[in-house]
């Protein structure tokens, strides 16, 4: 539809004359196929048809031998009119007149493709029997192969005529032998017979020019043109063969009275055959200005086929493009120029339920309802004024009331001259992506984190501003600010890339790594605490999805104050228990001084009057007050150290081993042998590590003193970060049941009949090392020695 | 004791250390020219002629002041402080008398200009050697400025 549609306008800007084909019913395709083809030989044909027409008879015969086209002049000499001819089979105008073999070697010579010459007798309309020399010239496609078969028949049906008659008296003058004169006329005739073959000689160079001529034609001649500027050359070169082909009729008729006169002049021999002669002689010059003219035509037939070839180009675009309009999976039709609609494709047809044929011819809008007001027809063709095309989205309603989300695509269809002739729109249902873009936009527009879609801005190779491309809610809200849409960070927050160096860093980070990174933040110039997660997309496009944390830092903070507040009450009243214990220590002491110093008095002024009992009560007494004021001034001592701060610095272990060793030594003299290997120096506080080996050491001493040859061992070891001393001894040693009550305040595994001390020298060394981040533990045997040891951080 | 010749002034409020610090002192033959007083506030006024001690010479003064630190009204500190702000009384020497050497109030004595100080011991035998020592050394060897 659209294509014949498409053809009429193509062949309505012809002006030659166009012979119609009679329509034979066939299928959609190889009816498309065949009328191009014989669209092509109909213009092929057509230029030359005023001349043609008048001299030879043509036809076009498909594979199949059916009569495609014939010429005027066919037609007369068949007495046919074209729509008789067309589709007959070329056989059955010439039934059985000739003999087998001779149609055989027809058959044959075509089928090679090859060109067949040959007379062939034919059964006219009316019953007459008419003779054309004919000229079988195969036609070759482009790619050489034979898609259909040029007949060019002269007329020679008088001369034929005139040869059975000349045959039909020979034989019968030769039975009787009779009439001398009549065998003189029968050798004249034949005589004028071989003059004849000469003649045809002629005619097979003309016959020979025409192949020539056809063979070109089919190779470089394609259409006829359409094209305005085409049509003026035809129309031009039309006048110039107009000419010739007056001349060739002219020269034509004249051979006919020529050859008629021939056969007059056969009736008068001996006259006839010089003028005869004369005759042939002028043919053969008018033959040969025949074949110059049709030389001449082939040249201007190359230059019409360049144009016609350009058309027929033009031609398959439009009729490929008609095709895919048909096929097209999205829905597309077209308006003529008053809105009727019509084209609408089987798409169409899916999409708005409408069939094409309750459509076709009906105006769009009583079709369509438009239910997005901003797309109606009127306003498309508004903007179809301004541009060439209109692409927008709109929601039209099927036939059954359905709203469709469509992307739809309108432009104006015009002609060569640029006129409007309609307009043409291609749809797209876009209904299910603007279902989900909704689903997804609602969960965009409602989520509780603020969500942030923006593009950087870069400069010198770092990213220096973004725009915010989409925002939600969330983020505006958070940000406090409703119109950040299409806004530079730097007009949002003024110099937040100056003045926030980590989140400008944290962005240019994620812009260049095409990374992510979630970091808790204070927004300077929101006030507030969020969560910022960066995630960066291409082509410098980034997310930002931002909650607020701000309770949660509330929070935080509140607790920091807490512990804060916790921490200085517990100092407080670390202090107020230090002062107390100090007031308690202080205070006890007094009593103990006045109870030893009157057991004392009452010894040296009244030892005169108490027996050894008495004395012994006494002494019990003292020892006991001195017990106790060592206890004090060790608790003293011990609650000293939790406020003592730390110093550390860079000690020489083994050098502090020796020369607490010569003090003890000096004032505790012993008989233990003190062996100090070579100590790893270590990072911490002098004062109290030299405390530490003094007790330990002493410890060692006064446990060992009970040993039969006493050894204390002083060593080190690095174990991986730490390092690990020890002072081993082979003395007392310990139930390592009661391991864990070594190190505690006023515990002792030995009483103190056995050793003397108070319990608090290993609770000291306990807190001395924990409070520099080491650790401390004892490994030991009753009656075998102990081994202490206790690790600090490795510098 | 009267006014006349008082060469150790000792300021304790706890009687059973005063006891024992005289008799330290006796047995050196140090406490014959000695006044206790048993608390700050009297001891200033006998350094000062006030109050009680109204009238006294008070160019009449000690060798030496034994102060203890921890006593009602008046504490040791607060004697030291006016003692040492008096020109009459800032040149005689005083020795404090502590229970502990932990005192946090040491290192305040000998910002306000305290001479000595002795850690009160249990041992009884111990106290009785410091007093002597100290109470020997500042009677007999120190010579306090005319």
């Amino acid at each position: 539809m659209f294509y014949s549609g498409l053809r009429k306008i193509v062949l309505s800007h012809r002006s030659m004359k166009i012979h119609k084909s009679k329509v034979v019913p066939r299928n959609d395709a190889e009816n498309k196929y065949e009328d191009e083809i014989l669209r092509k030989n109909i213009e092929k044909i057509s230029g030359y048809d005023d001349v043609l027409d008048t001299s030879l008879a043509i036809a076009i015969i498909d594979l199949h031998g059916m009569i495609m086209y014939a010429n005027d002049h066919y037609c007369r000499i068949s007495r046919h009119n074209l729509e008789e001819l067309i589709g007959q089979e070329y056989c059955i105008i010439n039934p059985a007149f000739h003999a087998e073999d001779f149609i055989d070697e027809l058959k044959k010579a075509i089928s090679q493709s090859r060109i067949w010459t040959g007379p062939l007798k034919n059964l006219a309309k009316d019953g007459t029997i008419y003779w054309l020399d004919t000229t079988l010239v195969p036609d070759l496609n482009e790619q050489g192969v034979v898609f259909q078969y040029l007949a060019i028949g002269a007329d020679i049906t008088s001369r034929k005529y005139m040869q059975e008659l000349l045959i039909a008296e020979n034989n019968s003058s030769a039975a009787n032998h009779k009439d001398r004169d009549k065998v003189r006329l029968i050798h004249l005739i034949k005589d004028q017979l071989f003059q004849h073959n000469s003649e045809d000689h002629y005619s097979d160079n003309l016959k020979l020019a025409n192949k020539n001529l056809f063979f070109l034609k089919n190779e470089k001649a394609k259409i006829a043109a359409d094209l305005v500027l085409a049509k003026k050359v035809i129309v031009l070169q039309n006048q110039d063969k107009e000419k010739r082909a007056i001349e060739l009729l002219l020269a034509n008729k004249e051979l006919l009275f020529q050859n008629e006169e021939k056969v007059k002049r056969a009736n008068e021999p001996l006259v006839a055959n010089q003028e005869l002669a004369h005759h042939i002689q002028e043919k053969k010059i008018r033959a040969t200005r025949l074949l110059a003219a049709n030389t001449e035509l082939v040249i201007q037939n190359t230059d019409k086929g360049k144009l016609a070839s350009e058309l027929s180009e033009a031609l398959d675009l439009l009729i490929l493009l008609a095709s895919i309009a048909d096929n097209i999976q999205d829905p597309v039709f077209s308006l003529d120029e008053n809105l009727n609609i019509t084209r609408w494709n089987a798409a169409a047809e899916r999409l708005l339920e409408w069939k094409s044929d309750e459509v076709i011819g009906k105006k769009l809008e009583l079709i369509l309802k438009v239910a997005y007001p901003d797309a109606g027809i009127q306003q498309i063709f508004e903007c179809l004024n301004n541009q060439n095309s209109w692409q927008g989205e709109a929601i039209y309603y099927t036939k059954s009331g359905n709203p469709k989300n469509m992307l739809i695509t309108a432009s104006y269809l015009k002609d060569v001259g640029s006129r409007i002739i309609g307009s043409l729109f291609l749809l797209r249902d876009i209904t299910p992506q603007i279902k989900s873009e909704k689903l997804y936009r609602g969960l965009f527009e409602h989520m509780m984190h603020g969500f942030a879609f923006c593009k950087s801005i870069m400069k010198d190779g770092e990213m220096v501003d973004y725009t915010y491309q989409v925002v939600n809610r969330e983020y505006e809200k958070l940000i406090g600010n409703k119109k950040v849409t299409g806004k530079k960070a730097s007009e949002v927050f003024p110099g937040i890339f100056e003045n926030d160096p980590v989140l400008s860093r944290q962005l240019n980070a994620i812009v260049f790594d095409e990374g992510s990174v979630k970091f808790e933040h204070y927004f300077k110039q929101i006030n507030k605490w969020v969560s910022l997660s960066l995630y960066s997309l291409e082509e410098g496009s980034f997310v930002i999805l931002m909650d607020s944390i701000e309770e949660r830092k509330l929070a935080e903070q509140k607790m920091k104050n807490l512990n804060n507040e916790l921490e200085e009450k517990v100092i407080k009243r670390t202090e107020e228990l230090e002062a107390f214990s100090y007031s308690v220590s202080h205070d006890l002491r007094a009593p103990l001084r006045a109870i030893d110093g009157y057991a004392q008095m009452l010894r040296e002024d009244y030892s005169h009057l108490l027996d050894k009992e008495g004395k012994r009560f006494i002494e019990t007494i003292q020892l006991n007050a001195n017990n106790m004021g060592t206890l004090i001034d060790d608790l003293l001592a011990f609650s000293r150290l939790g406020r003592k701060e730390v110093n550390k610095s860079f000690i020489d272990m083994t050098d502090l081993v020796e020369a607490v060793k010569d003090e003890i030594t000096k004032s505790y003299p012993n008989k233990a042998e003190i062996k100090i290997n070579s100590l790893h120096p270590v990072t911490a506080d002098y004062t109290l590590m030299n405390q530490v080996i003094m007790n330990l050491l002493s410890n060692a001493i006064k446990y060992s003193l009970l040993a039969k040859d006493p050894v204390i061992e002083i060593s080190s070891q690095q174990k991986g970060a730490e390092l690990v001393y020890s002072v081993k001894d082979n003395g007392a040693g310990f139930d390592m049941q009661y391991v864990h009550k070594l190190y505690g305040v006023f515990q002792r595994l030995h009483s103190a009949e056995e050793f003397e001390g108070t319990g608090v020298g290993l609770a000291i060394v306990k807190r001395i090392i924990e409070k520099q981040g080491g650790k401390v533990w004892a490994e030991g045997k009753e009656g075998q020695g102990a081994v202490f040891y206790f690790s600090l951080p490795g510098s | 004791m009267q006014n006349s010749e008082v060469e150790i002034l000792l300021i304790e409020d706890n009687i059973h250390d005063a006891e024992m610090t005289i008799r330290a002192l006796k047995k050196n033959h140090l406490a014959n020219k000695l006044i206790h007083l048993k608390d700050g506030a009297i001891a200033l006024e006998f350094l000062f002629g006030t109050g009680f001690y109204q009238g006294r010479n008070i160019n009449k003064k000690p060798k030496v002041i034994l102060l203890d630190l921890k006593m009602p009204k008046l504490d040791g500190l607060e004697v030291l402080k006016e003692i040492k702000a008096n020109s009459l009384t800032r040149t005689i020497p005083v020795v404090v008398l502590t229970s502990s050497q932990e005192h946090p109030d040491i290192e305040k004595c000998y910002s306000l200009g305290v001479n000595s100080y002795i850690v009160k011991p249990v041992e009884f035998e111990k106290f009785i050697n410091s007093v002597s020592d100290i109470g020997l050394y500042w009677l007999l060897h120190n010579q306090p400025p005319e």
